[in-house]
């Protein structure tokens, strides 16, 4: 091979390198010139045919056209690579109007929501949660909580009776009085949470169950200035420290004196209207200093040992929260609902 | 009750011009303001009365409470000033549920008389019908005062009057009755030596009422046990405004007041005459003193209360006291001994008239707030792994109807028949507690399939109730469960590809991955026959939950009859529960093996598997018969077809060697591989599994 013959390989590669258009072709270039069977690497084995007096030179020049070749194929695979990430890239648009694809989380329902946030805020006071049956005697239910039989009382909790002379516990304050019973050290903090029963017409506000969650609280000095303070910690924990709340006189057999907390109307912020009556309040908590017969039914001194008990409508609550003036709705199990309640697409 | 402000204003000079001043001011003295009604120039509040306080329920009632408040005056409208002597009838009380009972001869005058506008305002604002001035004279003394009387035509009561129990077979015409009803033996009665002549507190009767048409009038007025009315009310299921009032505890020291009041309207207008009063009874107020120190008061509320601001703000309720600055006796006046009985209820009539809002708050020292129990943790928990596959939970009622439970098809001798029922539920639907989560969950489904919702997955926590006589309370236990419901494609369905439906396999890997999350060793077993729910459920589409070898739930695809009953005609509903109980296992400790340094190698083995050869005894077989450092067999594909006709599954399953060092070459593994296939061929060859 002449050296006219290295220059004029040089030049073909160049006139093929500058037709290239993609990596595949340029591979190919790469074999054609570079490959075991290229004219550059016929002509470096067969080098020692030169003769030995322009073989350096000749040497030279195919190691110079080699890596010059090289550099050239290196410099458009650079370029082809860059173009072919634009034109990956390109053909990857896609269409962000499609919905997303990820599975739906569910959701807990509005109850249990606000439950959980009831008791998270009543776990800063150290109260810890009981349970107790939903089928109860009238000792637990009624006597035990100064509600003796024919009391007026008993007609504030329309009573479901079951057989054996039981009934399902018309509301959650049970738990307080099974507490008491096994006389566990002071103090006693307990919250109870869960399904409560009345004997009612059903309508759109009134349901034959729901759900109620209250504390007690048992103490040597527990006074109705703690009660007052605990329920404004309750209150400000769950509706925020700028909530307008007030306290008005109740009556409820099992605590004395008994309260009633209303807080500014979350719909209307105060003004009035028809979710709250005109009222601009609307009542959240029901409370009270524990009754001395409640405490001397379970062997307690009110002498030495006071309480407080308070307790709400978790569901009621919850239909406060969402904005559901129909109660009913969230014993329906209408999956559009809840979708629609945790945002979904319903 | 509707009261007129106007009218109450005359009672209690001091109340706030502004309605909405008085219904702010009436919430805060604990009479609940139901609401205000504007009446142009006549306002009226529509109250609902706390259950202890039967003195309320009049204007005096209320405007005594106002009054006490606003440290104004009391006003009462006038009264004949009655006083017993000689009785106009026999008396006699034979129970002593009646406290005081006393009639006052009424005579009408010539002229007769009408109650003007005037006098029969808060008759009006109550929106009760005026009858007859006899009549109306007598509600309108309970609206003021809050004692309830009654007028009888006298020329109709034979011989005296005796108030007594009720007598096994009596019958009493109640007034607005169509006819005379049978009495219950033991209610309170008013009688004379013939009939009935009223409920004691609760009803007049037909036979003896008076009308307008009446010339002599005895007027009753009278306390009777809270109780005793009560229970006569209850029984012949009558409420009056006379029964509301005497069921809280009436004022026993008010029949006379009352009588005078409805003698003096009688007498100023309607020019009746009244010719004696009879009193029979001996009630005596039991003049019930409370103790009460200043100091420990204080304590109570947080603020100064000296003997003499105690005295002043009891007395506005009618409350007197003796003693001094360090400890006081409060006399309880006799309209409230029946709901104040010890210092608290003073406490309460302190707080009301100082104003709850105006009292200190304080928080108790309170050393740390506490973590969730175990329990709720685990709840949590379970919620997230639930939450995460896109379930909603419910709630469902703690009962259901009988029908709800007949849709299940069960007969007599099932162990879901015996329920729980309740005696007396105004609804049908109420009538048994619930003894499984499944009728109400199909229920859900079926509702929401009406409404085109395809997609379903809900969840609940819920309770059911079984009879068991050895419980604790004789009648029944309660267990605590979750269960699910899904059906419709198992994840959301999208533009960008088709969700495999809810299966049986979409539930088992739900209890797989719960007892992953909590770590506990949840095994799915075959179904078993005496479970419960077995019966309607798919048979072959159906598993048991067990834990310890114990049955702790199951699931399954819901019967196609059982759908059928509850309306669900297309959709397949699968149906988990689980007991509670279960979820509250100990965790298995965190056990594992580091995994291998290099890939594992894998080998593919398909086998056909004919009739119902499970392809769980496939991979069991390949386990057992290979070597230790086969690390895992998988089951990655299951493809259905025929083969001469006949339904086949080939299964393929993945075998992982663990080979971290390259100690087995691959011709090893190849050797092992066939022999596996050699094992199932000869274990399981005879039931038609062979290698494809």
């Amino acid at each position: 091979m002449q050296i006219e013959d290295i220059v004029q390989i040089q030049e073909r590669f160049r006139s093929e390198l500058g037709q290239v258009t993609d990596l595949a072709r340029l591979d190919q270039v790469r074999r054609d010139y570079l490959g075991k069977n290229s004219g550059l690497k016929t002509a470096l084995k067969d080098l020692r045919s030169v003769p030995e007096e322009s073989r350096a030179q000749f040497a030279k020049l195919l190691n110079d056209t080699k890596a010059s070749i090289e550099a050239e194929l290196d410099a458009v695979k650079l370029r082809l690579d860059e173009l072919s990430r634009r034109a990956q890239i390109e053909a990857e648009w896609v269409d962000l109007s499609m919905p997303g694809i990820a599975p739906r989380r569910g959701g807990r329902h509005p109850v249990t929501e606000v439950e959980y946030l009831c008791l998270g805020v009543l776990r800063q006071l150290g109260f810890k949660l009981e349970v107790g049956p939903e089928i109860e005697t009238e000792f637990y239910n009624f006597d035990a909580l100064n509600i003796p039989a024919h009391h007026p009382a008993r007609d504030m909790q329309d009573t479901f009776f079951v057989d054996g002379g039981l009934l399902l516990r018309s509301h959650t304050t049970p738990v307080q009085a099974r507490t008491l019973e096994q006389r566990p050290p002071l103090p006693i903090k307990i919250a109870s949470a869960g399904r409560v029963y009345r004997n009612e017409a059903v309508d759109a506000t009134h349901m034959p169950m729901f759900h109620q969650l209250e504390g007690f609280w048992l103490d040597t000095d527990l006074t109705f200035a703690h009660l007052k303070g605990i329920l404004r910690f309750v209150v400000q924990g769950l509706y925020g420290e700028e909530r307008r709340f007030r306290f008005k006189p109740k009556y409820y057999p099992y605590t004395e004196p008994s309260l009633g907390m209303d807080i500014e109307c979350i719909t209307c912020r105060g003004i009035g209207c028809s979710a709250c009556h005109g009222a601009g309040w609307v009542t959240i908590i029901g409370a009270g200093m524990i009754h001395r017969n409640v405490l001397q039914t379970f062997g307690y001194d009110p002498d030495e040992v006071s309480g407080i008990a308070f307790g709400w409508g978790t569901t009621r609550m919850a239909s406060q929260w969402i904005g559901l003036g129909r109660i009913k709705s969230l014993y329906e199990q209408d999956l559009r609902l809840l979708r629609a309640i945790h945002g979904g697409d319903e | 009750m509707r009261i007129s402000l106007n009218h109450l204003r005359r009672y209690c000079p001091a109340l706030p011009a502004s309605p909405v001043e008085v219904r702010n001011l009436m919430d805060d003295v604990g009479l609940e303001v139901k609401r205000m009604e504007d009446e142009g120039d006549d306002p009226a509040v529509v109250l609902e009365f706390l259950a202890n306080r039967g003195d309320h329920r009049c204007y005096a009632g209320v405007a005594r409470e106002i009054a006490a408040r606003l440290k104004g005056k009391l006003l009462l409208p006038p009264v004949l000033p009655l006083t017993a002597g000689e009785s106009p009838v026999r008396l006699r009380i034979e129970s002593e549920l009646c406290l005081l009972y006393t009639a006052t001869l009424i005579e009408a005058g010539p002229e007769g008389g009408t109650l003007p506008d005037e006098v029969l305002h808060p008759l009006i604002a109550a929106e009760m019908q005026s009858v007859s001035p006899w009549v109306d004279a007598t509600n309108i003394a309970n609206l003021e005062l809050g004692q309830p009387t009654h007028v009888f035509d006298a020329d109709a009561i034979v011989g005296g009057i005796t108030v007594r129990l009720s007598r096994q077979g009596e019958r009493a015409w109640l007034l607005f009755q169509p006819a005379p009803i049978t009495l219950d033996e033991g209610i309170l009665v008013i009688a004379d030596d013939e009939k009935i002549l009223g409920i004691a507190g609760v009803i007049g009767c037909e036979d003896s009422k008076a009308t307008a048409g009446s010339r002599r009038l005895l007027l009753e007025s009278a306390a009777f046990d809270p109780v005793a009315v009560r229970k006569g009310s209850r029984r012949l299921r009558v409420s009056t405004e006379a029964s509301a009032r005497f069921e809280r505890g009436g004022d026993p020291s008010l029949p006379l007041v009352g009588a005078g009041r409805v003698a003096h309207l009688l007498e100023t207008w309607a020019g009746a005459h009244h010719r004696g009063v009879g009193v029979a009874g001996d009630w005596r107020d039991p003049e019930r003193t409370i103790a009460l120190r200043p100091d420990r008061v204080s304590a109570y509320f947080h603020r100064p209360f000296s003997a003499t601001e105690i005295a002043e703000r009891l007395a506005g309720y009618g409350f007197t006291t003796s003693g001094g600055p360090e400890e006081l006796s409060v006399r309880v006046p006799p309209g409230r001994l029946w709901d104040v009985h010890n210092r608290e209820d003073l406490y309460e009539e302190l707080a009301r008239n100082a104003g709850y809002d105006e009292l200190p708050l304080a928080l108790p020292a309170v050393a740390m707030g506490v973590q969730e129990s175990p329990w709720e943790r685990t709840k949590k928990r379970v919620e997230e792994v639930l939450l995460g596959l896109g379930f909603y939970e419910v709630m469902t009622n703690g009962f259901y109807s009988r029908q709800l439970a007949e849709n299940l098809g069960i007969a007599e001798g099932h162990p879901l028949w015996d329920h729980v029922e309740t005696a007396n539920a105004l609804d049908r639907s109420f009538s048994l507690l619930k003894n499984n989560g499944l009728a109400q969950a199909v229920e859900a489904a079926a509702d929401n399939l009406r409404f085109g919702v395809d997609e379903i997955k809900m969840y609940e926590w819920t309770r059911t109730f079984h009879r068991n006589p050895a419980a604790a309370n004789s009648v029944n236990d309660e267990r605590e469960l979750l269960w699910l419901i899904a059906t419709g494609p198992s994840r959301d369905p999208s533009w960008a590809d088709k969700p495999r439906p809810v299966d049986v396999w979409y539930l088992k890997g739900i209890v797989e991955d719960l007892g992953t999350e909590l770590r506990i060793p949840f095994e799915v077993t075959h179904p078993d026959p005496e479970a419960p729910l077995h019966s309607v459920l798919h048979p072959y589409r159906q598993g048991t939950i067990r834990l310890d070898g114990r049955r702790v739930g199951i699931f399954g695809e819901l019967d196609p009859t059982v759908a059928r009953a509850f309306g669900i005609k297309k959709a397949r509903p699968y149906y988990f529960e689980i007991e509670a109980d279960a979820l509250r296992h100990e965790p298995s400790p965190v056990s594992f093996s580091l995994p291998p340094l290099r890939p594992p190698s894998v080998r593919m083995l398909a086998f056909t598997l004919g009739g119902r050869v499970e392809a769980g005894e496939v991979a069991g077989c390949l386990r057992k018969n290979g070597p230790d450092w086969l690390r895992k067999v998988s089951i990655v594909d299951l493809f259905e077809h025929e083969e001469n006709g006949e339904p086949v599954r080939t299964v393929t399953f993945a075998l992982e060697y663990r080979n971290d060092l390259s100690e087995h070459s691959i011709e090893e593994m190849n050797a092992v591989s066939e022999g596996l296939v050699r094992a199932v061929e000869s274990e399981l060859g005879e039931r038609g599994v062979r290698l494809r």
